[in-house]
Formats: structure tokens, sequence, C-alpha cells
């Protein structure tokens, strides 16, 4: 979590109900690209954290309540993944910004169910953890600001009340000046994780030949290249032999 | 696959990583969802049937056996074999070179079709499978501090793997 809130509860309470859904759909909805990069788990979690934003951003163009039983079926989706990706947490390398990510979903999720009173808590909220999961840099930071007062600047000029729905588009592009380099992103996560380790793959030599071997990781090195762009290199070998009455099959 | 000559008993431990250390830190998640593809076609494939089991079936025994005391049965201590080694690495440099030269030529390929990368990653995996179709894969450890297992037989030495994971990520 940011060290320095972007901006208080208080100050985002000053905007109407929906706009307040609306901008906290919208710290999700820049967050949510992160979740799809370093969340590598089943797949329906990725589903579940779309589908929390997008169901925020309908609330705030509809104006509508979300008491469905779709509804409750997504937060109980939303919930899964989000605990799916705290048991990761720690674990794995990035899962902490996935985590951040499945975060703000939450958050602008608990905005609208609490739209008519708290959800400046839950947008503030959501602002923080779409910050976290880009790493606090400056490029989102400022776009997050600059849709709070573009938001602002309307709802004085536009007289909006409670009852005034704001659409997506009121927004206008994601990044209108540019996506934020995730290179950038990377290089902080890693700076926080440590290095991930190589990975071990074990292979019986009754059944592979060191040729056999080499044939594999390189057809798992065109997976990886595949993914991205990178090729495997070895980083170490040994072998381990077994003594005694060999294990029968089946045992 | 190659011929199948110079087996012996015994697991050979293959540590791989990115020649990328920043682009490994990121994408090897991807490279392990990429895997598990790979091992739910198998397992869709190989069926014992004998035992009418499959090896999802199998791999849940072989996880339950790991409790029992298989540690007994294999040597502690690891063996270096500079000659293995060197001959992985030769082998591997030599099919690295193989796909850099094919890569050539399938780079034009996908500049003029972008169907062409899916179709490609499609058809490795289909590689992989097909050259492992008589063999079982098995992914274990964490997120991140993942190990693939290769071989019939690998469930047996499954306490000492599990060691060497231990020791790798301590």
């Amino acid at each position: 979590m940011a060290s320095m809130k972007l901006l208080t509860a208080e100050e985002i309470a000053q905007l109407p109900r929906w706009a307040i859904v609306a901008f906290a759909a919208r710290c999700a909805r820049r967050a949510q690209p992160i979740f799809e990069l370093f969340w590598a788990g089943p797949k329906k979690h990725k589903k579940a954290v779309a589908n929390a934003v997008q169901v925020a951003e309908r609330v705030a163009l509809r104006g509508k309540f979300p008491y469905t039983y779709n509804i409750r079926r997504a937060h109980n989706a939303l919930y899964a993944a989000t605990r799916a990706v705290f048991a990761t947490a720690g674990k794995a390398t990035n899962a902490g910004k996935a985590y951040a990510a499945a975060c703000a979903a939450n958050a602008a999720e608990y905005a609208i169910i609490t739209a008519n009173d708290c959800s400046a808590y839950s947008a503030a909220n959501a602002i923080d953890y779409a910050s976290a999961a880009y790493s606090q840099i400056t490029t989102v930071s400022d776009a997050i600001i600059a849709d709070f007062e573009k938001l602002k600047q309307s709802a004085k000029k536009e007289h909006w009340t409670d009852e005034t729905l704001v659409r997506p588009k009121f927004f206008g592009p994601l990044w209108p000046d540019g996506e934020p380099n995730l290179q950038v992103i990377i290089a902080k996560s890693i700076k926080k994780f440590r290095d991930r380790e190589p990975m071990s793959l074990y292979f019986d030599r009754t059944e592979f030949s060191n040729k056999e071997i080499a044939e594999i990781i390189s057809m798992l090195s065109e997976l990886y290249h595949d993914v991205s762009g990178d090729r495997l290199v070895i980083d170490k070998t040994m072998q381990f032999t077994p003594v005694g009455e060999p294990v029968p099959e089946g045992v | 696959m190659g011929g199948r000559r110079k087996k012996r008993d015994g697991i050979q431990r293959v540590d791989v990583t990115g020649k990328k250390p920043e682009l490994w830190a990121v994408w090897q998640p991807k490279l392990i969802e990429k895997i598990h593809d790979v091992i739910d076609k198998l397992l869709s494939m190989q069926i014992d049937s004998e035992k009418g089991t499959t090896v999802r079936d199998e791999a849940v025994e072989i996880g339950s056996l790991a409790v029992r005391n298989i540690k007994a049965r294999l040597k502690k201590a690891v063996v270096q074999n500079k000659k293995d080694e060197a001959e992985i690495i030769k082998a591997y440099a030599e099919a690295e070179h193989k796909y850099e030269e094919a890569n050539k030529t399938r780079a034009e390929a996908r500049k003029l079709n972008a169907e062409a990368e899916a179709k490609e990653l499609k058809n490795t995996i289909t590689k992989l499978v097909t050259a492992l179709k008589l063999s079982k894969v098995m992914l274990v450890g964490f997120p991140g501090e993942e190990a693939v297992l290769f071989g019939r037989q690998i469930g047996q030495y499954i306490d000492v793997l599990e060691e060497s994971i231990k020791q790798l990520t301590s």
C-alpha cells in the first residue's frame, strides 16, 4: 500500500454517489492488466477480477444496486480469487502485485455495495491498491489524479447530483499519456522480492538418455520463448543414485 | 526423439532458468501454465489399461507414498557427473542452435501471418506431448518453486526430490 495517500476519502466524498463508484471502477480497471500479467494460477480468477471491474462500471452507468443472484455469485468468485492470490503472496515473485490488483477490484466492488454511505473509503482503497499494483509509479498516480479532477470539475460545472450516472467513456482513454512502462514495474517488483529461483527438472535416467533430456529442455525452451521471447539456459545439473532393493512397481 | 541409448539408473536433475533474469522473474509462471497444458493433455491420454486408472489418479497415489519411508532406498549423496553434464549441455546447445536456424525462417512467416505464432505454440505443446507420450510428467512444489518430474518411476524418489527442492529454496 502507498505510504502517502494520493487522495483521502474525505476528498473523494465530495463527489456525487455514482461518480465515486465510477472512479473506484476506473482505478480497478487500471490495475486489472497487472493481475492479468502477474497471476499465473487458475484462469477463473482472472475472469472473476475482470467481471468485478465490469460490474462496477455498469453500476455507475445504470445506477442500479447489484443485489441480484449473479452479483452475489460474482462476489463469491472475486473473494475466491483474492484468497487464492493471497495464499501465494510471499511464495511467488510478483504475487504481491496480483494481490494489489485483486484488492483494487474488491474495493471497486465494495464501492458499489456501499454506494449510499461510505463508498468514498472503498474508492480511496481502490486508488491505493491500483497505485501499489504499479509500484507507485508517477504515470499511474498522475492518471488517477487526472481522473479525479475531471470528475470534480464536471460535477461542479454540470451540477451533478447523487442521481447523475457516469459512463465509463466519460474518462476517455485509460492511458492518454502513454501506457506505464511495465519493465519499470517489473524491475521495482524484483527489488522487493527475491530473484526467482531456477526451475528444477528431474528425469528418470532409466527412461531418458542425455540427448533426450536435452531435447525436452529445448522444447520447454520453445514454450518459454513463446511466452517471454527469451530462451532457457542450463544453470546446473546433478544426479541422484538409488541404492538397495528397487522399489516394486505399484507400491 | 533421439536414440534410446546410454540410459542408467537414478535421477538426473537439471536446473534451468531464463537467459535474462528480469524476464525469468516475470514469465516463469507463464511457462508453468504451459507445462500445465502439456500435463493436462498427457493425463487425458494416458490410462493404465490393467488398473483402469489415469496418471492423475496415480499422481495422487505417489503423493501418499511419499509419506512412507522411501528415503532409505536412495543414496543421499548427490553424484556430480561431469561427463553427463557436458553431454547434456552439448546436446542442448545443438538443439538450441537448430531452433535458432529454424526460427530465422519462421520469423518471416510470423510477420506475414499473425495466426502463425499461436499455431506455433500449439505445435510446440503437441511436440512435447508426443515426445512424452509413454512417460509421465508431474509438477510438484509451491508456486514460484515448482519442479517438474519426468518419468514413470520418478515418484519413488519423491522424498529425495522434496529434500533437494528445500535445499534449493532455503
